[in-house]
């Protein structure tokens, strides 16, 4: 995978992270939860798309799920760490 | 779920993972290391390849057809030469083979084996003897160390094949038996509580490494699995069951040979117009290796494989080897019929996580790296329950040690690791013992690492004091490679040797992390948590004594 599609890919997947932690506080009120689940979605496939144009669509949904995976460990550790570290937290 | 069905699977996961956690761990955090071992690693190892940017074609094929006219022509059933790179050797090699009627039954192949330096194309080796040999007794270095462990722990076929497969197995069985177990996974997708306790730390961490990366573990754990029991079992299983016992035939069924269509008509043999036609066709694939099929005549193939096109797998590319001219294309399993071929096709790059470049690399050595944390984390909590709770049948004492091992074996495979770096720069062998001498050097550095542990008061002790010998080791290996190579870091940079500089760097950045790692975990297990066991064995003292008193007359 080249370097740019990778760096796209990698800053979607976190903005899809963003809102689907959004839809994960909410998701028991549809009303609430549609919207960052509906704004997930779209990001993921832009990532997947940009995946797949890059490096072909038999390998990329592999590649995506890995760097799905990957950012969203990263985001989950970062996130609660900046929170609880946060003064009232 | 009923709550009893769920207690066995909790029992059965628990059981399962604290017998194989350790082992886990090991073959995760090597396999994690062996995503760049053909490829960086192999860069990094071999001084000779470090600055290969481009191999002179038609010098090679120049070379190989004087040495095709040297060698006896029964040696032209197979030619092949294995370009020196990252994917392939550190030696331009040539090979010449013949087929030879085995005395039991079936073929065996008798090679002559030419080595040449990459860059002088002078002959530095030549062996004789069945390929399978050669192959297993060629020069290996630390990135082959790493890969041949970490595929059957240097135990060899069956043996270390069939212990490690099974690992993959259980890998996969705790990924189900763990999503079973685990009916709140959902609602804890982003839950990691890490200042609260310990317990809790570890538990959160394992839930969020092994939901998150769920697919990768169950596809590391499946692929592992078929790749460590292939070989092992099934293989000769199939092969008795259906082909009476001769495993090349069963291969042959499913990987069937190139068969020239031989005119008898002697032709010119072609490389170089082959090669750079099929790279500028497909620009983005590297190619490893040229085997030619019926050499000298008109109607010779040459079959280039190849990685990095299209496909999830490596592609084999045949030639005319007398026109140059394109036959066909296909991938590893590409002439099996139906699902079949995708699936055995992608068993190997969704293992290894070459399928797709660096970033991909990067991305299934973070993921591994998360693999092998889970394992770990695994034990922690199944430590922690039973140490510091009234769960589990062993005394807190024993289960310590059960800690301290568990520290000593995870910490100091990592330790060990590290200290192939510098055993491969700091080694004068011959070549053809330096595996022998990388052994004794990574076995001997986890046997002292795993003891240091033991001698340690408690496992956090031993973990950071490990961690740090570990973060020293990784911070030494490029200044030692600046002394022993000349390839200063700088001067890397400047002559454009990426992979180098890249693998000198990484180390640097670990090493400064293992250190800061180090400094944050504590010298023992944190004082609240102590003091509350304190309390309860004060508590069940006084108990007990007041039970003894009680019952003395």
């Amino acid at each position: 995978m080249s370097t740019l599609p990778f760096l796209i890919t990698l800053a979607l997947c976190v903005a899809a992270l963003f809102f689907l932690r959004q839809w994960h506080r909410h998701r028991r009120h549809a009303g609430v939860a549609l919207r960052p689940a509906l704004f997930s979605g779209i990001l993921l496939t832009g990532g997947l798309w940009v995946a797949g144009i890059d490096m072909g669509w038999q390998r990329a949904p592999f590649m995506w799920l890995g760097i799905l995976s990957m950012v969203a460990l990263f985001y989950v550790i970062l996130v609660n760490l900046r929170q609880t570290s946060e003064p009232g937290a | 779920m009923q709550r009893d069905t769920t207690r066995k699977y909790y029992a059965l996961y628990s059981w399962v993972g604290a017998v194989t956690a350790i082992l886990l761990f090991i073959i995760a955090f090597t396999g994690a290391m062996s995503v760049f071992g053909r490829g960086e690693l192999q860069v990094w190892s071999n001084e000779s390849i470090r600055g290969l940017d481009n191999i002179d074609l038609p010098a090679i094929e120049l070379l190989l057809k004087e040495h095709a006219a040297q060698v006896d022509p029964a040696y032209h059933d197979h030619v092949q030469v294995i370009f020196p790179g990252p994917h392939a050797g550190n030696t331009l090699a040539m090979i010449f083979e013949k087929e030879v009627e085995a005395p039991q039954g079936g073929h065996i192949h008798e090679a002559i084996w030419l080595g040449f330096d990459p860059e002088t194309l002078e002959l530095i080796e030549r062996h004789e003897g069945e390929i399978n040999e050669l192959f297993l007794n060629r020069p290996s270095n630390m990135s082959d160390f790493l890969i041949t462990f970490h595929g059957d722990l240097h135990l060899g076929s069956p043996l270390g094949l069939i212990l490690t497969g099974l690992l993959g197995l259980t890998l996969f069985a705790s990924v189900i038996t763990g999503v079973v177990i685990h009916p709140k996974i959902l609602k804890e997708l982003f839950s990691l509580r890490p200042w609260r306790s310990l317990r809790l730390l570890f538990t959160d961490t394992h839930k969020v490494l092994g939901v998150w990366g769920l697919l990768f573990h169950g596809t590391i754990g499946f692929t592992g699995a078929y790749l460590g029991l292939t070989a092992a079992v099934l293989i000769p299983a199939g092969a008795f069951v259906s082909f009476g016992g001769d495993q090349e035939k069963l291969i042959a069924t499913f990987l069937p040979e190139i068969e020239p269509v031989m005119t008898g008509a002697p032709a010119e043999m072609h490389l170089t117009r082959p090669l750079l036609d099929l790279q500028a066709e497909h620009d983005s694939v590297i190619v490893g290796s040229a085997i030619y099929h019926g050499w000298g005549d008109e109607g010779a193939v040459v079959a280039f494989s190849a990685l990095g096109g299209s496909s999830l797998s490596g592609e084999t590319h045949e030639y005319s080897a007398a026109t140059g001219e394109p036959i066909q294309h296909y991938s590893g399993f590409g002439r099996l019929q139906g699902v079949t071929k995708y699936l055995l096709d992608a068993m190997v790059p969704l293992h290894y996580g070459n399928f797709g470049g660096f970033w991909v690399k990067l991305t299934w050595f973070v993921l591994g790296l998360g693999t092998a944390l889970v394992s770990v984390s695994g034990m922690m909590i199944w430590l922690e329950r039973r140490a510091y709770s009234s769960e589990g049948s062993l005394s807190a004492a024993q289960y310590h040690w059960i800690g301290k091992f568990t520290a000593g074996c995870c910490t100091g495979v990592v330790v060990a690791t590290l200290s192939l770096f510098h055993a491969q720069l700091l080694l004068s062998v011959p070549a053809a013992q330096m595996g022998q001498a990388l052994g004794t050097v990574f076995f001997g550095t986890w046997a002292l690492a795993t003891c240091w542990a033991l001698l340690r008061p408690n496992a956090y002790l031993g973990t950071r004091e490990l961690l740090f010998i570990g973060g020293l080791i990784a911070m030494t290996v490029a200044p030692v490679n600046g002394l022993m190579t000349g390839d200063w870091f700088i001067s890397t940079l400047r002559q454009g040797h990426w992979i180098t500089a890249g693998v000198d760097l990484a180390l640097l950045a670990s090493g400064i992390l293992m250190i800061l790692a180090a400094r944050a975990i504590p010298g023992q297990r944190p004082l609240r948590e102590r003091s509350s066991r304190a309390e309860q064995v004060v508590r069940n003292e006084a108990l007990n004594s007041d039970y003894t008193e009680g019952a003395t007359p």
